[in-house]
C-alpha cells in the first residue's frame, strides 16, 4: 500500500504525536458489504502507527466473532481469519455484548481466547473512555 | 476553538453526506478549524468524476469541489476503498482516470494523522 507508506512520511514529520485511545465499534454482520473487512483495515493501520486500538462487537456486529464461518462458500475471502494478527499489532482489549449475543441465542462464545464480554451498559459507561470513536 | 476531522462514510446520493458537508461549512463559519475530511468506505464515491446528476438536483461533487477551493480544506481519499468501487488515477486501458479533481489521493495512514492531531473526530 504506497499510499499509507506516503503518509507514514508526513507522520513522522508532524511527530510528536501523542496516542490516541481508538474505540472501533464493529455493529454489522460479517460480509455485509465491505464494513467489517473495512474496519479490520482501520484498526490494523492505526495499531501499526502505534496507536491504542480497542474492538468492539455490538448488536449484528457480534456475528464476525464466531467460530466456523464458511467465507469461501459465498466467495468471499476469509477476512476473518486476519483476527488471529490482532495480537501482533497488540490488539488486545476485545469487547463483546453480552445482551447482542444473548438477543440472537448466542453462546458467551467467540473466536477471541481472551474477549471481554460486558452488558449494553457497561459498553456504554466504558466508551468515553476514548479520544476517537469510529463506527462500521 | 477546536480541530475537527471529518469522515465521510456515505455514498453521494445518502443524506448524511449533504448532512456532512453542512457540518463541514458550519465548522469553519463558527471559527473552528477542519484539519482535513477523510472519505471511506461508500464515502469515497463522491469523487467519482463520472457519476451524473439530474439537472434539478444539487450536484454534490461540485459543492465539494467550491468547498475546498473556498477553504483549502483537504478532502483526503482512501484509494484502497477507491479502488474497489471503480475509482482509478490510472489512464492505463481499460481504466480511465476519474478521481476528480479537488481530492487527494491518500492512504489510510493518513487516517491516523488526521484523528490523532484533532481534538474531535466526527463519521458519518
Amino acid at each position: 500500500m504506497s499510499s499509507s507508506q506516503n503518509s507514514a512520511t508526513n507522520l513522522q514529520e508532524m511527530s510528536p504525536i501523542t496516542v490516541t485511545r481508538y474505540a472501533i465499534i464493529n455493529t454489522s454482520a460479517p460480509f455485509d458489504r465491505l464494513k467489517g473487512k473495512e474496519s479490520l483495515d482501520a484498526a490494523l493501520i492505526l495499531a501499526s502507527y502505534e496507536m491504542d486500538v480497542s474492538l468492539f462487537f455490538i448488536g449484528n456486529g457480534v456475528y464476525q466473532t464466531q467460530a466456523n464461518q464458511q467465507a469461501e462458500s459465498i466467495a468471499h475471502k476469509d477476512y476473518l481469519a486476519t483476527f488471529k494478527a490482532l495480537e501482533f499489532y497488540d490488539i488486545e482489549d476485545i469487547y463483546l455484548c453480552q445482551d447482542s449475543l444473548t438477543e440472537r441465542g448466542l453462546a458467551t462464545d467467540s473466536v477471541f481466547d481472551d474477549a471481554q464480554y460486558l452488558s449494553a451498559e457497561q459498553i456504554k459507561a466504558l466508551l468515553p473512555q476514548f479520544d476517537v470513536v469510529l463506527t462500521f | 476553538m477546536s480541530r475537527y476531522a471529518l469522515i465521510v462514510s456515505t455514498p453521494p446520493f445518502d443524506n448524511k453526506t449533504q448532512t456532512a458537508l453542512d457540518f463541514a461549512k458550519q465548522l469553519l463559519q463558527s471559527g473552528h478549524q477542519l484539519l482535513g475530511v477523510f472519505f471511506y468506505q461508500d464515502g469515497v464515491t463522491n469523487a467519482n468524476a463520472f457519476v451524473q446528476t439530474p439537472s434539478d438536483e444539487t450536484n454534490l461533487l461540485h459543492a465539494w469541489q467550491s468547498f475546498q477551493q473556498q477553504s483549502d480544506t483537504p478532502l483526503h481519499l482512501c484509494i484502497s476503498a477507491a479502488e474497489r468501487r471503480g475509482l482509478t488515477d490510472s489512464n492505463e486501458a481499460p481504466l480511465v482516470h476519474n478521481i476528480s479533481e479537488g481530492f487527494t489521493i491518500s492512504g489510510l495512514g493518513e487516517l491516523v494523522v488526521l484523528t490523532s492531531k484533532a481534538d474531535k473526530t466526527v463519521q458519518l
